[in-house]
């Protein structure tokens, strides 16, 4: 059941230049999270903002939910520099979750950016040995440092999320592989035997693309929408997904995980990001 | 003793405090975090004759102190409204009080929608869990209808008196902010059999993407709400409730704490809407009820009719 929780944020740490990894203390209900299921946050008042945002769990504990998120909006740069042990406000669990068959023994889960979120926590409850991550990223600033993750120690330090089947990219090659998500994702297909399914959470091109891909070769796929969402309860019907067979879904209660066979991208449909790019570039100067 | 029982016409609320069309789903979405009962009564999304899907995404954005939306009235259709939605809400709070919010492109399709509110089920006066119904008469997102209603007096007349032919439920009409006589509409409704006015509903808005140098919404134009509105929704309350002394009047628009919603009492409101602050926290009613009990308190009040309109 859904609940307002006060939690208390105790581990805040950077783990690229655009990603913080968060974990907030809100009591045993967080042990009531599965993979797919995301959080709405109350903006801190440095934000300046007013309505909550929705954030997908990365993962899980006895009394803790873990996020990453993308500090590049007022709500997560505030977040970001909140004091440790400051209370924000939770609400949560919202949300359907993945529900891969058992039969899918070869699962692919591909993450863009802070869309790795959700597929960390389900990659985390998955005992598949022939499962693999990929993470997926425009350029350095937005994945972890090879330094970081093997040899610094994120891959142990957050083990239970960070698994050893996680394979770093970016379009630049300037971390990880060289090459956008989909591009790899056609690699790996002509290196070895398809996966009985794939899952991605990312930008909406990327998850377009993907979909092509797993389309054509009927795999069957997932994906985890974001969407900008005012209620994430279902009451405001804001965040509406095209729905292929007509009409839109609802992304905070029919989703965010959605198999492909419903869902129809629109490349338009990308979330807002309110950033003060202008403002935050120009102040220097005088 | 406070008491926050409030009458609004006939009907009597046990607090002033109602959620708002469109912000409180079908009434049960948010009942896990607020029981629906606590509300003085719940107005549920608006209706339409048929099921609408809604308008383009992206439907809404935050703004600053507020947010635009252009859901554009999606929703399931009178009939599976009342064959399912209405049912699955009295099921879950028989005690709540529901006001259907409906909305027709015609004149006609207002009165069909409230003549099947009226259907008499278990009570004398409507459908079961229906304790009023609001006419939308201000939406600005849909192409026809909406908010066109509201601007028009002869429309408007029109509508309010063919749905009081239908039903004894009490009416209330959801005016828009941006009528160019807000006093005028509010007058010829009640003229016409209307039971209360609600003034307002969202201001007409836009946000332009400068990155991808097109509008943002789906929709291109939205409805303003919360915060930034207030001062809006106040004034459009006051000048309704000086120029029609003792009108039966809801105030919505912006109010997201008691001091806020006191105001809209002292300009004359007998009760208050309130949505887009429940999207920031679910559970402000709490707040919303405890507050005004301070204030009563410190005032030495004991009654909300007390200071109804002391503004004025």
């Amino acid at each position: 059941m859904k609940k307002i929780e006060t939690g208390k944020l105790y581990i805040l740490e950077d783990i690229a230049t655009d990603l913080a990894y968060l974990k907030i203390k809100i009591g045993k209900n967080a042990q009531n999270y599965v993979p797919g299921n995301f959080v709405t946050i109350l903006p801190p008042v440095s934000s300046g903002r007013y309505l909550r945002r929705p954030f997908s769990l990365a993962g899980n504990s006895d009394d803790s939910i873990e996020l990453i998120i993308k500090n590049i909006g007022p709500v997560t740069k505030s977040l970001v520099s909140l004091a440790p042990e400051t209370e924000v406000e939770v609400l949560g669990p919202l949300g359907n979750s993945y529900q891969i068959p058992e039969n899918i023994k070869k699962l692919w889960m591909i993450g863009g950016g802070t869309g790795i979120a959700s597929i960390l926590f389900l990659n985390s409850m998955r005992q598949g040995n022939a499962d693999k991550v990929l993470w997926a990223g425009r350029t350095k600033d937005q994945l972890p440092s090879a330094d970081l993750f093997y040899t610094d120690g994120l891959e142990s330090r957050f083990s239970h999320i960070f698994k050893k089947n996680i394979v770093l990219a970016t379009d630049d090659g300037s971390i990880g592989e060289k090459g956008t998500a989909p591009e790899i994702l056609e690699r790996w297909l002509g290196q070895e035997s398809p996966p009985d399914a794939i899952v991605s959470c990312g930008p909406h091109g990327m998850m377009q693309a993907i979909k092509k891909i797993a389309d054509a070769r009927n795999i069957p796929a997932w994906f985890s929408l974001e969407e900008f969402m005012a209620c994430g309860t279902g009451a405001c019907a804001g965040c509406a997904v095209p729905s292929s067979s007509g009409g839109y879904l609802k992304a905070c209660v029919d989703g965010p995980v959605f198999a492909g066979s419903l869902i129809k991208f629109d490349s338009n449909q990308q979330p807002h990001v309110f950033s003060r790019f202008l403002a935050e570039n120009c102040e220097k100067k005088h | 003793m406070i008491n926050l029982n409030t009458k609004i016409g006939n009907l009597i609320l046990d607090n002033p405090f109602i959620a708002a069309s469109g912000t409180c789903g079908y009434g049960i979405e948010y009942a896990d975090l607020m029981p629906p009962e606590k509300w003085g009564a719940l107005v549920l999304k608006t209706v339409t004759p048929k099921e609408r899907v809604g308008n383009k995404p992206p439907r809404c954005c935050e703004t600053d102190s507020g947010m635009l939306n252009s859901i554009g009235l999606a929703n399931c259709g009178i009939d599976q409204f009342i064959e399912k939605k209405l049912p699955e809400f009295a099921a879950k709070s028989p005690t709540a009080k529901a006001v259907v919010s409906i909305a027709g492109e015609t004149i006609e399709e207002f009165v069909f929608l409230a003549e099947k509110l009226a259907k008499k089920d278990t009570t004398s006066h409507g459908r079961a869990g229906v304790s009023a119904i609001e006419l939308n008469f201000s939406c600005p997102n849909v192409a026809k209808g909406g908010i066109h209603f509201g601007a028009d007096t002869l429309s408007a007349k029109e509508a309010v008196k063919e749905c009081r032919k239908t039903t004894r439920l009490p009416l209330w009409v959801k005016i828009s902010p941006a009528t160019p006589d807000p006093v005028a509409i509010a007058s010829i409704c009640m003229e016409s059999g209307a039971d209360a006015i609600v003034a307002t509903n969202t201001v007409p808005g836009m946000v332009i993407d400068i990155w991808k140098e097109k509008p943002l919404l789906g929709n291109i134009f939205g409805g303003l709400s919360g915060p930034a509105i207030f001062p809006i929704s106040l004034r459009v309350a006051y000048l309704i409730a000086k120029a029609i002394p003792g009108i039966p009047l809801i105030g919505c628009g912006g109010a997201d704490n008691a001091e806020k919603a006191i105001q809209f009492i002292l300009a004359g409101c007998s009760a208050v809407q309130v949505g887009t602050a429940v999207f920031r926290s679910p559970d402000l009613l709490y707040k919303l009820l405890d507050e005004t009990r301070l204030y009563m308190e410190k005032k030495g009040c004991t009654k909300i009719s007390s200071f109804v309109g002391k503004a004025l």
